[in-house]
């Protein structure tokens, strides 16, 4: 019975704080939810950029929408390929005249002058030089293929910044886990403190001195699971909320389909013990603080 | 016809004049008639002066008319000439006005490539100033770029072929240009001749304008020779009457010899050794072109050749007759003579009489050594063809 109720002593002694610093912790735990899914789903910037920069396979002037169609098709059934999608020269000189649409005149001297082309777009998380190189080993002895067009000398470059960036956000995500943390471990750490006084009477009274912090960090693991739970579905909420109404968001992040696929069900598994693990060491951590404080 | 018929008439006349006349009067009317036969002969020879005048004429207006009808020829053939100089001509200016617009447009064309070819480079190359490193562009960006320097190399070839084109045609231009330059020389050169052939064609026009007047002068003064010609024609048949008047009236030996040639006393001999070359009768005049009526025939034979009696006779006359010359007439019978004409001269007189085959008398010296003798033969007042009765060889 002593066990139970020391395991809500912090609820029965500070209701209004604990309160406060619940809602703290779900967004906290919202923030570094959202973050992660975003970060799994997209792989950093990998998505953001197979979505701008693709391979282009340029097809030669004599081929027909229907060879150009079983091209794109053939080009999606690769492992490293997202989607692939045909365009007619049509749709090429469109584009071609939307982007300098000085040479709209050329199309007077004569007919169309550009070819038709597949649109390939990688995977996120295949967008490595090997997978483009793979890409392009396939295609290009097809003689349908006039020129494929991957970048060039800017692909390497272009994924050095892509790995750098993806660091880069990962690192900032650990920073911001480490900012929860020490929140969590603040909080704790100031309620211990103030509840010093209770604690030292229950120990007056025989209360074991280990049951106190193992029953609060239980508490703490427990609401901390419940919180993350809670963030993860606003989380995924939201996301499934804005993949359906901004296009943007699932060209940078990802569709709702994959939101709500395996692969992507398991680290939200994961995300939940480490929340609670993080919440119940940022307890105990901050009880050990309030303890080792000068009286 | 009408010609006979009044000659007839006129005959009749002078016979029926001859008859009241009393014999007395024979011998003036014979030298009366003398006169006028030398009037008439000094008639004739004028009338075959303008005979050989009018000859010469026509020769004249067969040249011209020929070099008419050549210088037509030739015009005609200059106007063609000129024609197809001009035909060519127009051809080759619509082909310099294709040729000048396809240079233009080419020119047009070149400029607007190259304007195009400057303002999309510009643009297209402008990304490569732009940034160093990685470029801002996406995948789009990328094919686009693409996409623009394959058309700018499609144009810079399309630009090198229509440089190409334009010096092409300049080329043919300035060809065209001076075959035009040749052509118009050509040209010009026809014209002038053309020219020169048109005034030497009026020029021949009104030569034969006045050859035709003097044609129509000439054909006038031949038809009065013509009248005269006959009128001395009835004179001679006049004389024939009166001569046989004559011989009735003195009771000469040769009344009622013979009527026939065939009939005349120790045969027919021929004239002199010859080739018959004018014939006997109705004959075309190649000289005038109109038919003439021989009443005699013409021997060729060598220049002074004697010329010999064709049968036994006697000399009624001997003298010069205008177009005959010296002319011989010897009686061989009632109403049968023999003429000769043409001679260089006859010797024998008036009244003497001759022996078949006696010479009496010599053709002209010929330059060419070849003269003719006029011989005609007339029974009763009307000319027979000699070689029915002489062995003239034809």
């Amino acid at each position: 019975m002593i066990g139970r109720s020391l395991i809500w002593i912090d609820w029965k002694r500070m209701r209004g704080a604990l309160l406060r610093e619940s809602a703290v912790r779900f967004f906290l735990f919202l923030l570094l939810g959202a973050i992660f899914e975003a970060m799994l789903l997209s792989g950093g910037i990998n998505r953001y950029m197979s979505d701008r920069w693709r391979v282009t396979a340029v097809l030669r002037l004599s081929v027909t929408a229907v060879e150009g169609e079983g091209m794109a098709r053939k080009a999606a059934g690769l492992p490293e390929v997202h989607s692939a999608e045909y365009r007619s020269p049509e749709t090429s000189w469109k584009e071609f005249v939307d982007a300098y649409p000085v040479m709209e005149a050329l199309r007077a001297a004569g007919g169309n002058p550009l070819p038709g082309y597949v649109e390939i777009r990688m995977r996120p998380d295949r967008f490595t030089e090997g997978d483009f190189r793979s890409v392009e080993t396939v295609l290009k002895p097809l003689p349908e293929v006039e020129k494929i067009l991957s970048g060039g000398e800017t692909l390497s470059r272009l994924l050095r910044v892509s790995r750098w960036m993806n660091i880069m956000f990962w690192a900032g995500y650990c920073i911001l886990c480490a900012v929860s943390f020490s929140v969590f471990f603040l909080q704790e750490k100031a309620r211990a403190t103030l509840l010093s006084g209770d604690f030292e009477y229950l120990r007056e009274r025989g209360v074991p001195a280990r049951a106190i912090p193992l029953s609060r960090a239980a508490a703490a693991a427990f609401a901390g699971g419940l919180l993350s739970l809670a963030a993860m579905g606003a989380t995924v909420s939201i996301f499934i909320a804005l993949s359906g109404r901004l296009p943007a968001f699932s060209r940078v992040i990802g569709s709702y389909a994959e939101i709500l696929s395996f692969p992507f069900l398991i680290p939200w598994a994961l995300f939940i013990p480490a929340s609670t693990i993080l919440s119940g060491g940022a307890s105990l951590l901050g009880w050990r603080a309030a303890q080792s404080r000068p009286r | 016809m009408t010609v006979s018929r009044h000659l007839a008439v006129i005959a009749s006349c002078l016979a029926a004049c001859l008859l009241f006349l009393a014999p007395a009067h024979a011998a003036d009317q014979s030298e009366k008639l003398r006169k006028e036969k030398a009037r008439l002969v000094e008639m004739k020879e004028k009338a075959e002066k303008t005979a050989a005048e009018l000859a010469e004429t026509l020769r004249r207006e067969k040249m011209s008319r020929s070099r008419m009808n050549d210088f037509e020829a030739r015009l005609a053939k200059q106007r063609r000439l000129i024609a197809g100089i001009d035909r060519r001509l127009s051809i080759l200016g619509g082909q310099m006005e294709r040729t000048e617009r396809a240079v233009r447009a080419l020119d047009e064309e070149r400029g607007r490539v190259q304007g195009t070819l400057n303002s999309e480079s510009r643009e297209v190359f402008a990304g490569d100033r732009m940034w160093i490193g990685v470029r801002a562009e996406d995948s789009s960006g990328e094919r686009s770029r693409y996409f623009a320097r394959r058309v700018l190399s499609e144009e810079m070839s399309r630009y090198g072929r229509l440089t190409a084109d334009r010096e092409e045609k300049e080329r043919v231009l300035s060809g065209i240009e001076r075959r035009i330059v040749d052509s118009e020389r050509r040209m010009a050169a026809q014209v002038k001749v053309g020219d020169k052939l048109a005034t030497q064609q009026g020029e021949e026009k009104k030569r034969l304008a006045e050859i035709e007047a003097k044609k129509k002068k000439k054909a006038a003064e031949l038809r009065a020779l013509r009248s005269r010609i006959a009128r001395m024609e009835a004179l001679v048949s006049r004389i024939e009457r009166q001569a046989g008047k004559k011989e009735r009236g003195g009771k000469e030996v040769r009344k009622g010899g013979p009527a026939r040639f065939t009939g005349v006393p120790g045969g027919l001999v021929r004239p002199l050794e010859g080739k018959v070359i004018g014939r006997f009768g109705k004959q075309r005049d190649p000289v005038f072109d109109v038919d003439v009526e021989n009443r005699g025939v013409e021997i060729e034979a060598p220049s002074g050749a004697v010329i010999h009696a064709v049968g036994k006779g006697e000399v009624v006359f001997v003298g010069g007759v205008s177009g005959f010359g010296r002319v011989l007439i010897v009686q061989h019978g009632s109403g049968l003579f023999s003429v000769y004409g043409k001679a260089g001269g006859f010797s024998v007189k008036q009244g003497q009489a001759v022996a078949a085959g006696e010479a009496v008398g010599q053709l002209p010296a010929s330059p060419d050594g070849k003269s003719v003798l006029y011989l005609e033969l007339r029974a009763a007042g009307t000319a027979i063809d000699p070689t029915v009765v002489l062995p003239l060889s034809r």
